[in-house]
């Protein structure tokens, strides 16, 4: 046996373990979600084959695409403040300061929390009544006696709210990512803008950002993913609330499959979501291709 | 050394690889027995309220029979006494019983049965019993009550109607649990209202004179305090939009063809004399737990469930009473649900599980009755021991009255509909005609 062939043979032992597992429980249910999904199929296995007639269900449901117009909210509210959080953050907790550790670990500190607590913490912040910002703005004279700000009722509110308790969470993330590209920009590129007399504004604009270019791209396609995959906090938070105005996606998938007990239905909608984020990271890609050439 | 070096690479990898599948096994929350089983296991993930989430790992006792329900805390309390209690009767096949979660208590029990991994014995609501049905996850029981004589007289009609399928009954109700009133005297006696002499309270035998009973509260009850507690989201809104419905003489919402039955006239008219208590500021705006609103002497009036009452009754400085909600309309109506016994598909011994749970439901109605749920069995209402309880006798009626939820696999995904289109009234995103209207298309889509 060659050296090569050995060498290829000890890589696989280390791959096979995990490999295993992620062939099981993650590309195995790509291709059973797409059969389910050509079937009538309950929580008690597969009923009948139905061809394509829950995609066709699909196209006729009104509550899909409402339930996809309120996911493209969450996305365009989200995605931009945690883009210019991240930056902003990393910024901050690049630079050579005492307190830079104490920025960095308590800007990711959100996110090592599960979105079970950030959830909890969000109702116990804007509970009515007697929620910590319901008594912060009472105790400031902001809000007068009796009168108070629905968060967890009304349908802007409840996008603000969830928005916020997401961001919050995933700041650090993002943050973390930027941080990282920082690291690498050479330092020389900025001793020489300081020689030739370029401010801390300009070098940032000029040489920071367009280097932190293809991480801002791909923390904008990877919390796009994320943003339209968007279902614990909105469901703990809300529950997709006032009625149903703020439902995400994701949500009536999971109450299609669990609570009207139609898993083929629900696998349909799966994939129709996939295929559309399929298209907007293709078209993202694309974009970045076209500006690098540029 | 490159053999060393090769042992240690080879000594790596298998440690890598046991500590893979060793993270894969499921984390034993508790110190590896569970206390709702008695049985010793460290499969078993327990939480610390008792309930189990991963009830299939559970272990049944050599000769038992297993027991799935969805009841913890103290209903989970009041059940391990009825099970306690036909245990001590020796039976042949005892019973064992899981405590599992309340939120996923369907899926996990239809994907065990669907696995053939289900336990002999399960709960069921009214409202969910014809989706298990229509999938094959409960037995038909009839052949084991006519077996034992079973006394099918004992129940309502209503409850009788609920475990029929075809002509074959498929479970032994165990419980109505309605919508009630119950009221703070304490607050009734400061806005100048008396009780009657049965302690009960009179809100008026029309919506007319119950507006002004209402009226009565508002204008005498402190500042801050309100006549009635209610949310204005979910459940407890669209249980008093049901009980208006139906004393409106509104049809099944589910005809009996299989096709939409919603009166949408009427079903409208109930929207507005429900949005009219909200609009009046009958019911306090934007109350996010109306039981501790009530409890905290907020408000007069408290529309809630049964198995309220055990709370209530915890509270010292709380006076109250309940009673069954009024008859406004043309019909007597409330909105309630029942729990339901069912021997699953697969269970080992059918006929000792009816024995259990025809125990359950005939002999352990008193007991049950501490959870504040009425007895389905109307003779264990006639009883001494039933009737010298504080609080249930005065409700128990409302079984009488009960509209129970409609016989339909699709019944959840409708309540579901039916409650978003109805909180989008109430929090005035949609008005009441629009809502109607909503309702019909949301039940046809749902029974399509």
């Amino acid at each position: 046996m060659s050296k090569t062939t050995k060498k290829t043979l000890t890589a696989l032992c280390f791959i096979l373990p995990f490999f295993l597992l992620y062939a099981i429980f993650t590309i195995w249910p790509v291709f059973q979600g797409l059969y389910v999904s050509f079937h009538k199929w309950t929580l008690m296995g597969k009923q009948d084959f139905v061809g394509g007639a829950n995609y066709i269900k699909l196209i006729r449901d009104a509550a899909f695409w409402r339930n996809l117009k309120n996911t493209c909210i969450y996305v365009a509210e989200t995605v931009p403040f945690l883009l210019l959080l991240g930056i902003g953050l990393a910024l901050l907790a690049n630079r050579a300061t005492k307190l830079k550790k104490i920025y960095r670990i308590s800007f990711y500190l959100p996110n090592i929390l599960s979105v079970t607590v950030i959830s909890y913490l969000a109702m116990y912040i804007f509970y009515p009544y007697s929620g910590f910002l319901s008594n912060l703005l009472h105790d400031f004279g902001i809000l007068q006696q009796g009168q108070e700000i629905f968060w967890l009722k009304e349908k802007v509110l409840c996008y603000i709210t969830v928005g916020i308790a997401t961001v919050w969470w995933t700041v650090g993330f993002c943050m973390l990512l930027f941080l990282a590209a920082l690291q690498e920009i050479p330092d020389q590129l900025y001793e020489a803008a300081s020689i030739d007399g370029a401010t801390k504004a300009k070098q940032l604009f000029h040489i920071t950002l367009p280097l932190l270019n293809p991480t801002t791209l791909m923390v904008l396609m990877l919390q796009i993913i994320a943003s339209f995959k968007i279902f614990a906090q909105a469901k703990l938070i809300t529950n997709g609330g006032p009625g149903n105005l703020t439902e995400s996606s994701i949500m009536y998938i999971y109450r299609t499959a669990f609570t009207n007990n139609d898993m083929g239905y629900s696998s349909a909608m799966s994939y129709a979501l996939f295929i559309i984020l399929v298209i907007l990271t293709l078209f993202q890609l694309a974009l970045q291709r076209k500006g690098e050439v540029k | 050394m490159k053999k060393v070096k090769r042992l240690l690479t080879l000594l790596l990898s298998a440690a890598l690889i046991c500590a893979l599948f060793s993270a894969c096994t499921t984390e034993n929350n508790s110190s590896g027995t569970s206390n709702s089983t008695g049985t010793e296991t460290t499969d078993v993930d327990v939480n610390s309220d008792g309930t189990v989430n991963n009830p299939e790992a559970v272990q049944a006792k050599e000769g038992y029979q297993m027991f799935w329900t969805l009841f913890s805390g103290g209903d989970g309390d009041w059940m391990q006494q009825m099970v306690d209690a036909y245990n001590a009767t020796a039976p042949a096949k005892p019973v064992q019983i899981v405590q599992c979660v309340w939120g996923d208590y369907y899926t996990k029990l239809m994907t065990a049965v669907a696995a053939d991994a289900g336990p002999d014995i399960g709960v069921s609501h009214a409202s969910s019993l014809p989706m298990l049905v229509d999938q094959g996850v409960v037995q038909d029981i009839t052949s084991f009550a006519d077996a034992a004589n079973f006394d099918w007289n004992d129940y309502e009609p209503v409850s009788q109607n609920s475990i029929t399928f075809d002509g074959k009954k498929y479970a032994v109700p165990l419980d109505t649990h309605a919508e009630i009133l119950y009221y703070n005297t304490d607050l009734l006696k400061d806005a100048g209202i008396s009780t009657e002499s049965d302690g009960s309270v009179n809100l008026g035998s029309n919506w007319d004179e119950y507006i002004a009973f209402l009226e009565t509260l508002k204008n005498n009850l402190p500042e801050g305090v309100y006549p009635i507690s209610c949310t204005n989201a979910g459940d407890d809104p669209y249980r008093m939009w049901w009980s208006f419905y139906y004393q409106l003489g509104g049809s099944d919402i589910v005809a009996a063809d299989g096709s939409c039955g919603l009166d949408q006239a009427i079903a409208q008219q109930a929207i507005e004399y429900v949005k009219y208590l909200y609009d009046q500021q009958f019911i306090a705006p934007n109350v996010e737990d109306h039981g501790t609103f009530f409890q905290a002497g907020s408000a007069a009036l408290y529309t809630a469930g049964t198995w309220c009452v055990g709370t209530l009754a915890s509270q010292e400085d709380l006076n109250f009473g309940c009673q069954v909600q009024a008859q406004l309309f043309d019909q007597e109506a409330c909105w309630a649900d029942s729990h339901l016994l069912t021997i699953l598909t697969g269970s080992a011994d059918p006929e000792a599980a009816f024995d259990f749970i025809s125990f359950v439901s005939s002999k352990e109605g008193v007991t049950w009755a501490g959870s504040g749920q009425i007895p389905s069995s109307i003779s264990i209402k006639k009883t001494s021991e039933y009737t010298a309880l504080e609080y249930q006798p005065k409700y128990s009626a409302a079984a009488e009255i009960a509209v129970l939820p409609s016989q339909t696999p699709h019944f959840n995904q409708i309540k579901t509909s039916i409650i978003e289109q109805l909180d989008l009234c109430w929090t005035g995103e949609q008005d009441a005609a629009a809502t109607a209207a909503a309702l019909v298309n949301a039940i046809t889509t749902a029974l399509s």
